[in-house]
């Protein structure tokens, strides 16, 4: 019965994505033969996704303006050499991507370096070796209680941008590893190592916070 | 009756990967109480994060990128006009030099005989069908565009 139903929601994920795609290519051809109003179509559809790399690796908002006017304009000019081997969220998203890590690195302050904190480049092979004859967290965990939301919204914004981005990415917007692995050209091991060392944060940084509240 | 509790990978796997399922850690979730409540702990986590509030940019961004959008299709066709009109003369003009140092050229392509100009001509001529046909839909996207504005 659960198999039944994992396989009807994989089917429904695989419709979704073939709607999808047919979607976006009536959409980029009518770009392409000069209709204007449907690359607006475009940038309505793709925007959330896009906000999810840019607002969360650039803080100021006129730079966020800056960065996604750029990523437009930039698949504007290069629409007729989309091939379809990624859907084309990925492929805004993946020049987003681009784009913050190129701004980053031509502002020389520290911005770039808050992107993966030292001491995080581990494999996720290496991670397992590690954790598995371990048990890292103590057993006597609370069951996380209903103003979780909150403490959760406030603990991401600490976590360094890439973390973040990884979060909205995966978690919100439900993009398998492959597809995060597209976007951000880390390998995919790299990307799941990431997201475990971040949640891993996530459950340390709030279980503290619930230690302080009882003190 | 597998006795020893699951490790935190254990868990990330059995919540997220969807692997590690075994029959030993099943047992064993179904009769420890602290990684019931660790498992529970853990899939609220998961749902908590999908839940979180997803972030937009406080700007029109379609208003920001449409009015752009006229200069870059201009800059756009100019530039595939004049790479178009570059590439086509630099072939004719091999051509001609071609023809005109015909003598010298003859002597290294004697393997096609009398007809090597021909073989050089027709992907010339597939060029500039092609390259007219891109002039056509460039001329046919600039009437849509007055149309549409």
């Amino acid at each position: 019965m659960c198999n039944k139903k994992v396989n009807d929601l994989s089917h429904h994920k695989v419709d979704k994505n073939a709607e999808e795609y047919e979607k976006d290519k009536l959409l980029v051809a009518k770009v392409l033969q000069g209709d204007q109003a449907a690359f607006a179509a475009i940038i309505k559809n793709s925007e959330r996704m896009t906000a999810h790399v840019i607002c969360r690796m650039i803080k100021s908002i006129e730079d966020q303006k800056d960065i996604a006017q750029e990523v437009y304009i930039k698949a504007f000019r290069n629409l007729s050499g989309f091939k379809f081997q990624s859907k084309l969220s990925t492929w805004l998203c993946q020049i987003a991507y681009n784009s913050c890590i190129n701004h980053l690195g031509k502002k020389k302050f520290t911005s770039l370096d808050e992107l993966i904190p030292s001491g995080h480049e581990v494999h996720f092979d290496d991670e397992v070796n590690s954790s598995a004859n371990n048990t890292l967290i103590p057993f006597n965990l609370p069951v996380y209680p209903d103003n979780l939301g909150e403490i959760l919204a406030k603990e991401i914004q600490k976590l360094p941008s890439l973390y973040q981005t990884l979060i909205g990415l995966y978690h919100q917007e439900e993009l398998s590893y492959s597809e995060i692995r597209e976007i951000t050209q880390l390998p995919e091991g790299t990307v799941k190592n990431y997201l475990y060392r971040a949640r891993k944060t996530l459950k340390e940084n709030i279980l503290l916070q619930y230690k302080r509240e009882d003190l | 009756m597998n006795e020893s509790h699951l490790t935190d990978l254990d868990f990330e796997n059995y919540v997220y990967e969807g692997i590690g399922q075994n029959k030993l850690h099943l047992e064993h979730i179904q009769s420890c109480l602290d990684c019931q409540a660790k498992l529970e702990g853990i899939q609220n986590l998961k749902l908590q994060l999908s839940l979180q509030n997803k972030p937009a940019f406080s700007f029109d961004l379609v208003a920001l990128v449409m009015p752009q959008l006229d200069a870059v299709s201009r800059e756009k066709n100019w530039f595939s006009i004049i790479v178009n009109a570059l590439i086509a003369i630099s072939i004719l003009s091999t051509i001609c030099l071609m023809i005109y140092f015909r003598d010298y050229f003859s002597g290294l392509t004697y393997n096609f005989g009398s007809n090597w100009i021909s073989i050089l001509l027709i992907p010339v001529v597939f060029y500039m069908v092609w390259g007219f046909k891109d002039l056509i839909q460039a001329y046919r996207n600039n009437l849509n565009q007055l149309k549409t504005s």
